[in-house]
């Protein structure tokens, strides 16, 4: 099975999903099958299933249990769903009409998809596109993602990869609507390939100049920056950019629309807040293996269009530290809203985190004993998805 | 005398090193040393397997460690006809090109013509897998851009050397093409901490190193080669000697030094104010090893110096021909069988050769409370003189020498 949903109704806008994850690769190192001749050093990977199945999760959750967090726009509800999985274990999927399992993500199954997913996103010229993916990527003058049988054939080492830099330009010469691309994989310079002719993967679709752009809005959103590499935990677990992008979504971010009470989430919100994200992250794993720098690389184009229209105001994620350490554990670290509300952190040597609505705050820290002075930050404004403070405790 | 062996460098096996501190290492370098690309690439490469295999077995942080190369070439001979007088002169300065990658390519052509090797690597692997690892690496070393590249290439080769001696006959290896060797060799070496949705991350480099190993093969075969060997052999002898001499005519007094010996000196001070506990170790290769003598019984004997490495030196050479300047004909009283005293300021002295290098020497013969370590480069004649810090497993075997205490 591809298509997990299908609710497009004829006339009416929709939001269109259609998102790979590629973790098993059949000819590349650790894989099943025989070896690529050139594999580029490229192994088997855990985390694009995870991935995917968190993302295809984030997306249906409120067409299972209407109220869950996850894909909401009135204007322009979910009205398909395609996905394609590579998967070294089992892999399903909960959907509205109960547990699925996916077609292998090769690269034949991705052009048929893409070509379908094209075919529902023309249907509506204000339909939303959505194109995840998660897997392995190279760059050389594009970026090239990989199909679970890259590597099949030695004469032309390259093919059963796609060339989603054309495809994007193709794609906005068809669509008259908005697209999110969410592009979670590397974008290394692939020197090999590079010192090769002629066997360049082709796009999924091939740009006809004849016509013009005529989409409203483009996002594309890159796991990292070029020439750089992508990185999940290691053991099966979701990505660094895909859990940048679902707390992103999930409500920390966002602009208020004038005059109403929804909080609109348009390709900007998203992408600043993905960048600060995957930094806050970096940073919040003490005691573990350090997490490697990774920054997030947008290109937006055409009109602000809500990806997401939500009814509640974005959260931030507040870190509070206070130097010199030694002193921490000495002051009660709080927050406090201006009708009164107040959180605290007593007497703890850590890091004072939590969760609050966007908005203006006091900040402080103070000694419950009395001894040391209080440090107090007034009408401290807590923009998504961060607020990080490290309070000086004066000599 | 002790024989190098393939002792283990103590953080491949996990040995907790403890007691960091600044330790800096000055590198004196020897005789035939001439700013310029080689010259440059070379110490970039020698500080990144100096920092990430050397420095931690002195306790040092390999992100620590100052380290102080102090160049004297500028004031070494120079040949008013340049080379004239050579049987072949056309040979003296004979050069694969001017770029970097000639460079390197011409570099990798001598290496390669010691080497044996079959002209594939896979071939070469399954002969002896340990040698062709270290071949490898020595080609990817050849051109290391930076030395934040030759301390990844270094940290690499740590866990790639592990893995080859722990597994010389990987099953991978029967099936392995040239195309996928290196990927498998990373893949199976390396071990991970993260995902990254990208490839092995000094592959690139390697996979450079291999296409000077295949490319540079019909020249080591042919005369480009010899050429290169009969230029290092010509020049090498001429310009050694010329060094030489030039030092012992121009090496000063203790009021007055020389040029070459205040360039070491000065780098020698420098390193010496970084140290924490005024603890200096002292890498001399060749012709660096008499000039560090001389400073140490002569220009400066109360430099304390925590470690002297003397590789490919003719230290005890100079000490049997009396031409220090602390060198007296009547000590000691009854050579052979006396021998002289380590300097005093110096606590440790341990000296590497090549018994194929024509001009390493040995010094337990001449001194006291020192110690001789053999390393094969696998070179032979002059190409082994230059051939210490162009094998990564030089690095790894010092390493374990110095751990031992």
């Amino acid at each position: 099975v591809t298509l997990l949903l299908d609710n497009a109704f004829a006339g009416q806008p929709g939001t269109h999903l259609l998102a790979i994850g590629v973790g098993s690769y059949r000819h590349l190192l650790g894989g099943g099958g025989p070896l690529a001749d050139r594999p580029l050093g490229l192994t088997q990977l855990d985390s694009p299933p995870v991935s995917l199945q968190a993302v295809l999760n984030w997306f249906l959750a409120p067409a299972i249990m209407p109220g869950s967090v996850g894909f909401v726009n009135s204007s322009t509800p979910l009205s398909s769903v395609e996905a394609l999985v590579s998967s070294a274990g089992p892999f399903s999927v909960d959907t509205p009409t109960g547990p699925a399992t996916l077609d292998a993500a090769n690269l034949a199954q991705i052009q048929d998809s893409f070509e379908a997913w094209l075919g529902r996103l023309k249907s509506h010229p204000d339909n939303i596109g959505v194109f995840y993916y998660c897997g392995h990527g190279f760059m050389v003058s594009d970026h090239y993602l990989l199909a679970e049988d890259f590597g099949h054939s030695s004469t032309r080492p390259w093919a059963h990869a796609f060339d989603i830099s054309t495809t994007m330009r193709a794609v906005e010469r068809e669509v008259a609507g908005s697209v999110f691309y969410f592009i979670d994989a590397c974008r290394k310079i692939a020197r090999e390939v590079a010192e090769t002719l002629g066997a360049n993967p082709n796009a999924l679709m091939v740009i006809d100049f004849k016509k013009n752009l005529i989409r409203k809005s483009s996002t594309a959103i890159f796991a990292t920056g070029e020439g750089d590499l992508a990185f999940a935990p290691q053991g099966a677990q979701v990505s660094h950019f895909t859990a940048a992008l679902l707390c992103a979504i999930s409500g920390f971010c966002g602009i208020k629309a004038a005059g109403t009470t929804t909080w609109n989430v348009d390709g900007e919100s998203i992408a600043i807040a993905i960048r600060q994200l995957l930094e806050f992250n970096a940073t919040c794993t003490p005691g573990r293996t350090p997490v490697p720098r990774q920054v997030s690389e947008q290109s937006i184009h055409g009109i602000s269009v809500p990806f997401l229209k939500l009814a509640l105001a974005p959260k931030v994620k507040v870190s509070i530290d206070l130097s010199p350490q030694r002193r921490r554990a000495l002051y009660e670290l709080y927050i406090q809203a201006l009708d009164g509300k107040r959180w605290a952190q007593t007497l703890l040597d850590k890091i004072f985190r939590i969760e609050v609505t966007r908005g203006f705050y006091e900040v402080g820290a103070h000694d419950p004993a009395g001894v040391l002075p209080a440090v107090i930050h007034e009408e401290e404004e807590l923009v998504p998805p961060i607020y990080t403070l490290r309070i000086e405790s004066p000599p | 005398m002790h024989q190098v062996g393939s002792m283990r460098h103590p953080a491949i096996e996990g040995a907790a090193i403890t007691g960091r501190c600044i330790v800096p290492i000055v590198f004196v370098h020897g005789v035939n040393n001439r700013d310029g690309e080689a010259y440059r690439e070379n110490e970039v490469a020698r500080n990144g397997f100096l920092r990430e295999i050397v420095a931690p077995t002195l306790g040092i942080a390999s992100d620590k460690p100052k380290i102080f190369s102090p160049y004297w070439g500028a004031y070494g001979v120079q040949f008013a006809w340049n080379m004239a007088t050579l049987p072949n002169p056309e040979d003296a300065f004979q050069s694969f090109g001017k770029d970097p990658e000639a460079e390197a390519r011409g570099r990798v052509a001598v290496l390669l013509a010691e080497s044996h090797t079959s002209g594939s690597i896979v071939a070469d692997a399954q002969k002896d897998f340990p040698a062709a690892v270290d071949l490898l690496y020595a080609a990817a070393m050849s051109s290391a851009k930076s030395e934040a590249e030759a301390r990844e290439m270094a940290r690499s080769y740590i866990l790639t050397a592990a893995y080859a001696d722990d597994n010389p006959q990987p099953a991978w290896l029967a099936s392995a093409t040239e195309n996928n060797f290196i990927d498998q060799l990373g893949y199976y070496s390396v071990e991970r901490n993260t995902q990254s949705f990208g490839g092995i991350p000094i592959g690139d480099s390697l996979k450079e190193g291999l296409s000077r190993i295949l490319n540079g093969v019909p020249d080591a075969a042919t005369a480009v080669a010899g050429r290169l060997l009969r230029r290092n052999l010509n020049t090498t002898i001429t310009q050694f000697a010329g060094d030489a001499f030039v030092y012992l005519a121009r090496r000063g007094t203790q009021a007055a030094p020389g040029a070459i010996v205040t360039t070491v000196l000065d780098a020698l001070h420098a390193a010496r104010d970084t140290a924490a506990d005024e603890k200096l170790v002292v890498i001399a290769h060749s012709f660096g090893g008499p000039i560090m003598y001389d400073i140490l019984t002569h220009f400066e004997p109360t430099l304390a110096v925590d470690c002297l490495i003397t590789v490919g030196s003719q230290v005890g050479l100079f000490e049997e021909m009396k031409l220090y300047l602390a060198s007296k004909n009547d000590q000691p009283p009854n050579p052979p069988s006396d021998r002289l005293a380590r300097p005093p300021a110096l606590k440790r002295w341990i000296n590497v050769f090549d018994s194929n290098d024509v001009l390493s020497y040995r010094i337990e013969t001449i001194f006291k409370n020192v110690t001789d370590y053999h390393y094969n480069t696998g070179f032979s004649s002059l190409s082994a003189h230059g051939g210490y810090f162009t094998r990564p497993s030089f690095y790894r075997r010092l390493a374990a020498r110095l751990s031992q205490g």
